[in-house]
């Protein structure tokens, strides 16, 4: 098991179909304990250093947390730079499933030269927009703007995007996405083809519906109450079970509906969510970069007891942070991520898998699943 | 959750490293790299197969310090 922990997915096979699916979550979700005692104002940055392969999206949830529990409300200006960032790191994840995982489903090499092109670029994002690199201070950093850098790191990114992703003309209606499909010109478009025409692109739908919105009392409510960490480890929101991620983002999108209609939420509505949430970053972050201002950082005053709770939409689903502090020092704190809510042992994996053809190759099918809901660790595969 | 804990090159060959973290030893791609890897080096590896980055040895060490306090925490 790596050091990070995994998840576990222990399988049966009876007659061809997968007749049990026990995951077990093998992650360190005792991560946060030695958060406790640190400075309040310190944690967000140290967040990015400890939980770096979302570092922005934990980031982000760390610093809003901190902000709530202080009753700080950062500038406008501050925000959309957020969110800029976040998108620019949903766009990275994204195409790293696109560049690694999809061409591997394919049999192709993996798109290493697009890949490193768009993480260096992507990576940095936020040196130039926080120069400093304080885009973690509790209520807001040095914002001062490269404006030229980053037009050409957006221009480098789409282009990156078109040659794995959109090809010509990203597929954002029904007749775009036919050509897009039938034309086969990038990875996704051709991983997508290959699925449909193997007869998968239903595979391992999940009849789970995705993650509504919480109730920001009853977060806090159940966070503050989890004690013995059971909810974190094991979510459940109004004693049901949900998944997360981009098809939950974009299942009201028309050519995502259509692909839910058709199919269900299996492997090709998962791939259609994430190439339409693509095309939507890309929109965002250049209406961001476009509207993004200097701004100074903020005073920052930590108060005597308070507690908050912060959600974002990171690249794999909803993550949320609740922090306690006393006297400007963490005294509790708690991430409840999306990998918890996909690979929930009655949740989209166990559910999409139960029942369902094994194929001749039981566990590249389980991994088709798996991949689809992008755990942020390692996953085993046992018991075929 | 999104941990990525730094582990230390102690061998390369080609496009790939052996690294070791806490004991345990894996072997990494490092074609994800866009700088230069030397033995002694500390990366940050993702899906436990691909090196994305460097991590400056103070950060390194920051970050194992605080999991091996995690990790103890883990193992009672």
């Amino acid at each position: 098991m790596p050091i990070e922990g995994d998840i576990l997915v222990d399988l049966t096979v009876t007659e061809g179909v997968f007749s049990r699916v026990d995951i077990r979550n093998q992650r360190l979700l005792t991560a946060t304990a030695p958060l406790v005692g640190r400075p309040a104002s310190d944690v967000p940055a140290l967040v990015t250093r400890l939980f770096s392969i979302c570092r922005v999206a934990q980031g982000l949830a760390s610093v809003a947390a901190v902000e709530r529990a202080q009753g700080v409300a950062p500038a406008a200006a501050q925000l959309a730079a957020r969110r800029f960032l976040l998108a620019g790191e949903t766009v990275l994840e994204h195409a790293g499933r696109v560049c690694l995982d999809w061409t591997q489903l394919l049999g192709e090499p993996p798109a290493l030269l697009v890949l490193k092109s768009l993480r260096a670029t992507l990576a940095d994002l936020p040196q130039s927009i926080f120069p400093k690199g304080d885009w973690v201070r509790p209520g807001g950093g040095a914002l001062h703007l490269d404006a030229a850098r980053l037009r050409e790191g957006l221009i480098a990114v789409k282009a990156g995007l078109g040659l794995v992703v959109f090809g010509a003309t990203p597929p954002l209606d029904a007749e775009r996405w036919t050509a897009w499909l039938a034309a086969g010109e990038t990875v996704a478009s051709r991983l997508a083809h290959r699925w449909r025409a193997d007869g998968l692109a239903d595979y391992g739908a999940t009849t789970l519906p995705a993650l509504p919105a919480f109730e920001p009392d009853r977060l806090e409510s159940r966070l503050a109450a989890d004690h013995d960490g059971d909810f974190v480890v094991r979510p459940d929101w109004k004693d049901a079970h949900f998944f997360t991620g981009p098809l939950a983002r974009q299942q009201h999108h028309p050519v995502v509906a259509a692909v839910v209609g058709a199919f269900g939420r299996g492997l090709l509505a998962q791939l259609a969510a994430r190439v339409i949430e693509l095309e939507r970053l890309m929109r965002e972050m250049q209406d961001f970069a476009d509207g993004l201002c200097d701004d100074n950082p903020s005073q920052f005053m930590a108060s005597s007891h308070a507690h908050g709770v912060a959600i974002v939409e990171a690249a794999r689903g909803r993550l949320a942070h609740r922090v306690e502090i006393k006297d400007g020092r963490v005294t509790r704190y708690q991430i409840l991520a999306p990998t918890e809510w996909n690979f929930h042992p009655q949740g989209p994996l166990a559910q999409g898998l139960l029942g369902r053809s094994a194929g001749n190759d039981p566990q590249a099918r389980a991994r088709l699943v798996v991949a689809a809901l992008d755990p942020c660790v390692a996953c085993r595969i046992e018991g075929l | 959750m999104c941990m990525a804990i730094p582990s230390r090159v102690i061998a390369i060959q080609g496009d790939m490293a052996q690294v070791e973290c806490f004991g345990q030893e894996r072997s990494v791609s490092l074609m994800l790299m866009n700088e230069p890897v030397v033995v002694g080096d500390f990366l940050c590896i993702q899906s436990g197969v691909f090196a994305v980055e460097k991590v400056p040895v103070a950060l390194a060490k920051e970050a194992l310090a605080y999991f091996a306090q995690v990790l103890e925490g883990f193992e009672q």
